[in-house]
């Protein structure tokens, strides 16, 4: 399964390709990263019907995980990806506002891993 | 007086010449000695001599001739003068010329100046008596002035001397009924209305001194107000700064945790494969660890700088001017405050712009102070985007540009929005303490007033705001380079 991981913390990719070591060495997943909302879109127009699942990050500057949310809704892309939203802000205001947005799911920083792999075990 | 004598002597010689002319003419010479003698009972004659002129020619032809005088005859006989004698001081010589049939010559009547002396002499007594008698008249009319005025005035005068010093016990003997007097007693009234003067001036001082030191004692919890107005006004604005400082430290925390975790992962893993006795994996193993470690060490930093960066901004300032990254300083607030109003308001969002100048060097500052300058400006600058975005949600992109330039001898900070602008009407007054447009509890009002102190008195800079109504402000910081 690809991921396609949307965060403006560089570092990000690191911890993901270490934390999901097993997983990629496996071939069970493959991980592209994108350090902002316009380079997540950028990737996505490129690669379509790649990306299977989009964890994205909502604090960043410029466009925002909402704004990028918005618009992979609104592109209607087949199959649809499913889009996870992570936030620092773990507050209600955020989770409602990215459930309307149509967002699957909503994990808050820190990640916790093991939750994560559990989701993404579920959607593979 | 001697012209009179002069004149006197000349007529009675002229007396004499005429008497002895008539009787010479008559050929009596008892008469000319009865006019010669006329004079001889005269207290003041000297002596009266008959002089004869004869002509005695000179040459054989008679062509010249002079006038040879002598003595004819002398009253008393005694005296033998000389007939060209004149005037000197003792004696006052007089003559007066004769001419007869038989003879011409001339009276010479000499009088002493005895007499003229003696009046003389007469006149200085005279004077000296009347003038003896005037001093005295002075002396007297003196003697009673002193008396009747200027013992008194004396008095008077010593005593007004003291109480030019500050005595006013002073009291005037009244001596006189008369101005003096009266002069004596207004000088006690006025001694009197002084003296009570003065102590209602001395009351009056000494509330005085006690509303001092009220006032003192006020201005000094004033200052003390005022500074913890200052402090407030800082933690007010820490708190504007809570969300994205949290933010901001939640993001290298949540590094430093994760990559421990997996660290602890890893050498699990390690062992394993140590076990196995796969040492390339094990190689490959450390290395990731390595990095790990490397990547926690980094994120640890983030959060110390951002946290040694909160700490002093609550600081009280130090009033150091330190060499500063005025660009590093303004990047930290903008970030520091764009995080803070996305943590607290999830539907804002601002296109953060900056343009800064990298050939800008670092310039001596006071780094609380001024990055508290530019947090300030650009939190109002957000928050005037953000009210504009309240009343047009659609068609409008809310934008903040910190700009700073380097401009000759000064820097130039720029803070420019494009939210609802500064109204014409309070552009005067936004420097002023206490002036706020923001609701009750969300602004002190002080934000701009210290601003403004910072900068122009602090920093001998200048800040100014160039508006327009509903398109957005910009506040303008320029710094002296070499300050």
């Amino acid at each position: 399964m690809k991921i396609l991981v949307v965060d403006d913390e560089q570092d990000v990719q690191v911890l993901f390709e270490q934390k999901f070591r097993k997983e990629i060495k496996s071939g069970e997943l493959h991980f592209v990263f994108a350090f902002s909302g316009e380079d997540a879109l950028i990737y996505l127009q490129n690669n379509e019907h790649e990306a299977v699942l989009i964890l994205s990050d909502i604090n960043m500057p410029g466009m925002s995980g909402l704004e990028l949310l918005t618009k992979i809704k609104n592109k209607h892309y087949q199959p649809a990806p499913i889009v996870m939203m992570i936030t620092a802000y773990g507050d209600a205001e955020n989770y409602n506002t990215a459930k309307e947005l149509g967002a699957d799911d909503f994990l808050t920083k820190p990640v916790d891993f093991n939750q994560l792999k559990e989701k993404l075990k579920l959607n593979t | 007086m001697v012209n009179n004598y002069n004149n006197e002597i000349q007529n009675i010689s002229n007396t004499v010449a005429l008497g002895v002319k008539i009787a010479m003419n008559e050929q009596n010479f008892e008469g000319v000695q009865t006019a010669i003698e006329f004079v001889k009972d005269d207290p003041r004659l000297q002596f009266v001599s008959m002089i004869q002129f004869d002509t005695v020619w000179e040459g054989a032809n008679h062509k010249k001739f002079k006038i040879k005088k002598s003595v004819f005859k002398t009253v008393p006989e005694n005296q033998k003068p000389d007939p060209e004698m004149v005037s000197n001081d003792s004696i006052i010589v007089k003559q007066s010329t004769y001419s007869t049939s038989t003879m011409s010559g001339a009276i010479l009547l000499a009088f002493n100046t005895n007499e003229i002396s003696k009046s003389n002499a007469k006149i200085m007594r005279t004077s000296l008596i009347v003038s003896g008698i005037i001093l005295l008249i002075g002396i007297l009319i003196g003697y009673l002035l002193a008396k009747n005025i200027s013992t008194p005035v004396l008095a008077l005068r010593n005593a007004a001397i003291k109480i030019g010093q500050g005595d006013l016990n002073q009291k005037i003997k009244k001596t006189h009924h008369d101005e003096i007097g009266e002069l004596e007693r207004v000088f006690n009234e006025m001694v009197d209305e002084l003296s009570k003067a003065r102590n209602e001036l001395n009351e009056k001082n000494i509330v005085l001194l006690n509303t001092n030191n009220t006032l003192n004692k006020t201005l000094v919890e004033l200052k003390d107000t005022h500074a913890q107005l200052i402090q407030s006004e800082k933690m007010a604005s820490l708190g504007e700064l809570t969300a994205g400082i949290a933010h901001e430290i939640q993001n290298p925390l949540n590094f430093v945790n994760n990559f421990s975790e997996v660290n602890s992962e890893l050498i699990a893993e390690m062992n394993t494969e140590i076990e196995n006795g796969n040492m390339e994996e094990v190689k490959a193993l450390a290395n990731d660890i390595m990095q790990n470690e490397q990547k926690i060490n980094h994120h640890g930093k983030r959060a110390d700088s951002i946290v040694k960066g909160m700490l002093q901004h609550s600081r009280t300032s130090t009033g150091i001017k330190e060499l500063t990254d005025i660009n590093a300083l303004a990047d930290e607030y903008f970030r520091l405050a764009y995080h803070g109003l996305r943590a607290k308001d999830k539907s804002f969002n601002a296109t953060m712009k900056t343009d800064y100048d990298n050939s800008m060097e670092k310039l001596k500052v006071i780094p609380q102070d001024i990055g508290r300058v530019i947090l300030n400006l650009i939190t109002n600058a957000f928050y005037a985007v953000t009210e504009k975005k309240k009343h047009q949600p659609n068609g409008y992109d809310p934008v903040v540009v910190v700009t700073t330039k380097k401009q000759g001898d000064h820097v130039m900070i720029s803070v420019k929005d494009n939210g609802e602008g500064v109204p014409q009407k309070v552009l005067d007054k936004i420097f002023q303490p206490f002036f706020t447009t923001k609701p009750t509890g969300k602004g002190t009002g002080l934000g701009l007033s210290m601003s403004y102190d910072i900068v122009i008195k602090g920093h001998s800079g200048d800040i100014k705001v160039e508006s327009t109504e509903g398109e957005g402000a910009e506040f303008i910081i320029t710094l002296p380079i070499n300050a």
